[in-house]
């Protein structure tokens, strides 16, 4: 909500398009310190919940991605493209889970599962979103501007 | 103070830059080599999870915070309403499916199903900051398509506050105690108008405002300005609510912040 309202000055929009650096290495941050918080021996030792989270962001929610932006009537090319780059999970996963961790309503597993599985996804979609661009899916050739 | 306090976030600088770097010269992604050395850090040193945890917990709050923030920064109202119903339906069909699907898979693995719809929940939500380096093309954020995408997460930012209101009252489920109806739907309402404030001065009053200190000649006491409205607006922590909603319906202290806001 502070964003929000921060973003109704004009002002603080320039200044936000000047700070991008800055929200990204805050990114950067945010990816290691997540990385280093998961128990990786953990999920070593039970792999299950880690498996099913990684299946629930990348078949479950790329198939309803690509359902849904299909209804509309774009390209099979781009809408594959559009689900790639809306399955990721990031900070407001992170904040529900470890809400939810908190009250005990997920075990230690579940959320560990989960901050594992943003570490992962993350670059998984900048990987498979490189290997979208580099066959034309997105960037302008194969998916209609705006205004057309 | 605590020397962890000061020894932990230099190491994650240090990781990230190092995982960056290796990154950049594989001609990776920077992103992966984030993400690695995170984890990397994570085996090499077990302990530095669990002895400095309070320390981790507390930088990733941080940068969530700020990350939200950002978010809020570039939450895209035009653009949900240039889209008309398309963002709306699309985000909260995608949302309430992914959580369906969470539920789903705790049924046929036999998890409470309080777990299935957490996992669920915090499993459909997508991170509009990763989105908008996804898209690094002027094409790509312009075309249709890429204002469809960012109006989703949009909504999806609209949509956790709901989320985290209802998921604790779900938390009976666990228990087979009843599920609390009226609590919830009193945290709901409540938020429901603190946000359809926070809209209204952000989309109608402040834009005003903003034209009046365009007066101000000095740009780096305007950004000031602005940021001061934003936390007078809603507290140092933005993501503190949806903590404090969720604590309140378990009778932990917190509970008195949602009142004032």
């Amino acid at each position: 909500m502070g964003g929000l309202v921060a973003g109704s000055f004009e002002s603080a929009k320039e200044a936000a398009a000047q700070l991008i650096p800055l929200r990204n290495a805050c990114l950067a941050l945010f990816l290691v310190t997540i990385g280093a918080h998961v128990d990786p021996y953990r999920l070593i030792a039970n792999p299950l919940p880690l498996i099913v989270a990684l299946l629930l962001i990348i078949l479950g929610k790329t198939l309803i991605w690509t359902v849904l932006i299909r209804l509309l009537r774009n390209p099979l090319e781009s809408t594959v493209f559009a689900a790639i780059g809306l399955r990721q999970i990031g900070e407001f996963s992170y904040v529900l889970v470890r809400a939810a961790y908190e009250i005990g309503l997920v075990e230690r597993e579940i959320y560990n599962a989960v901050l594992g599985a943003l570490v992962l996804t993350i670059p998984l979609s900048f990987l498979l979103q490189n290997i979208a661009r580099s066959r034309g899916f997105l960037g302008g050739q194969r998916v209609q501007p705006a205004n057309d | 103070m605590n020397a962890a306090a000061y020894f932990i976030p230099a190491i994650l600088v240090l990781m990230a830059a190092l995982g960056g770097a290796i990154a950049l010269k594989l001609h990776r992604p920077l992103i992966i080599g984030y993400a690695l050395a995170g984890m990397v850090l994570a085996f090499l040193v077990p302990p530095f999870s669990l002895a400095n945890l309070h320390t981790l917990d507390v930088m990733a709050q941080i940068e969530a915070t700020l990350l939200m923030f950002w978010a809020g920064l570039e939450l895209r109202f035009r653009l949900i309403v240039e889209l008309k119903w398309i963002a709306i339906a699309i985000g909260i069909l995608g949302t309430l499916f992914s959580i369906v699907l969470g539920l789903g898979t705790a049924y046929w693995l036999r998890l409470p199903a309080a777990q299935g719809l957490a996992l669920g929940a915090a499993t459909s939500l997508s991170s509009t900051i990763v989105l908008s380096r996804l898209m690094i093309t002027e094409g790509d954020s312009q075309s249709r398509l890429g204002k469809i995408m960012l109006g989703v997460t949009s909504v999806q930012e609209l949509g956790l506050i709901p989320i985290a209101i209802v998921l604790p009252s779900l938390h009976g489920l666990n228990a087979m105690e009843t599920v609390q109806i009226a609590p919830v739907a009193m945290l709901l309402g409540k938020e429901a108008l603190i946000l359809a404030a926070v809209i209204l001065l952000a989309v109608k009053l402040l834009p005003r405002l903003g034209v009046w200190t365009k007066r101000v000649r000095d740009r780096e006491l305007r950004v000031i300005g602005a940021i001061a409205a934003a936390f007078a607006t809603c507290g140092p922590d933005p993501n503190d609510r949806i903590i404090a909603a969720i604590k309140c319906l378990h009778g932990r202290p917190r509970c008195r912040q949602l009142r004032v806001r």
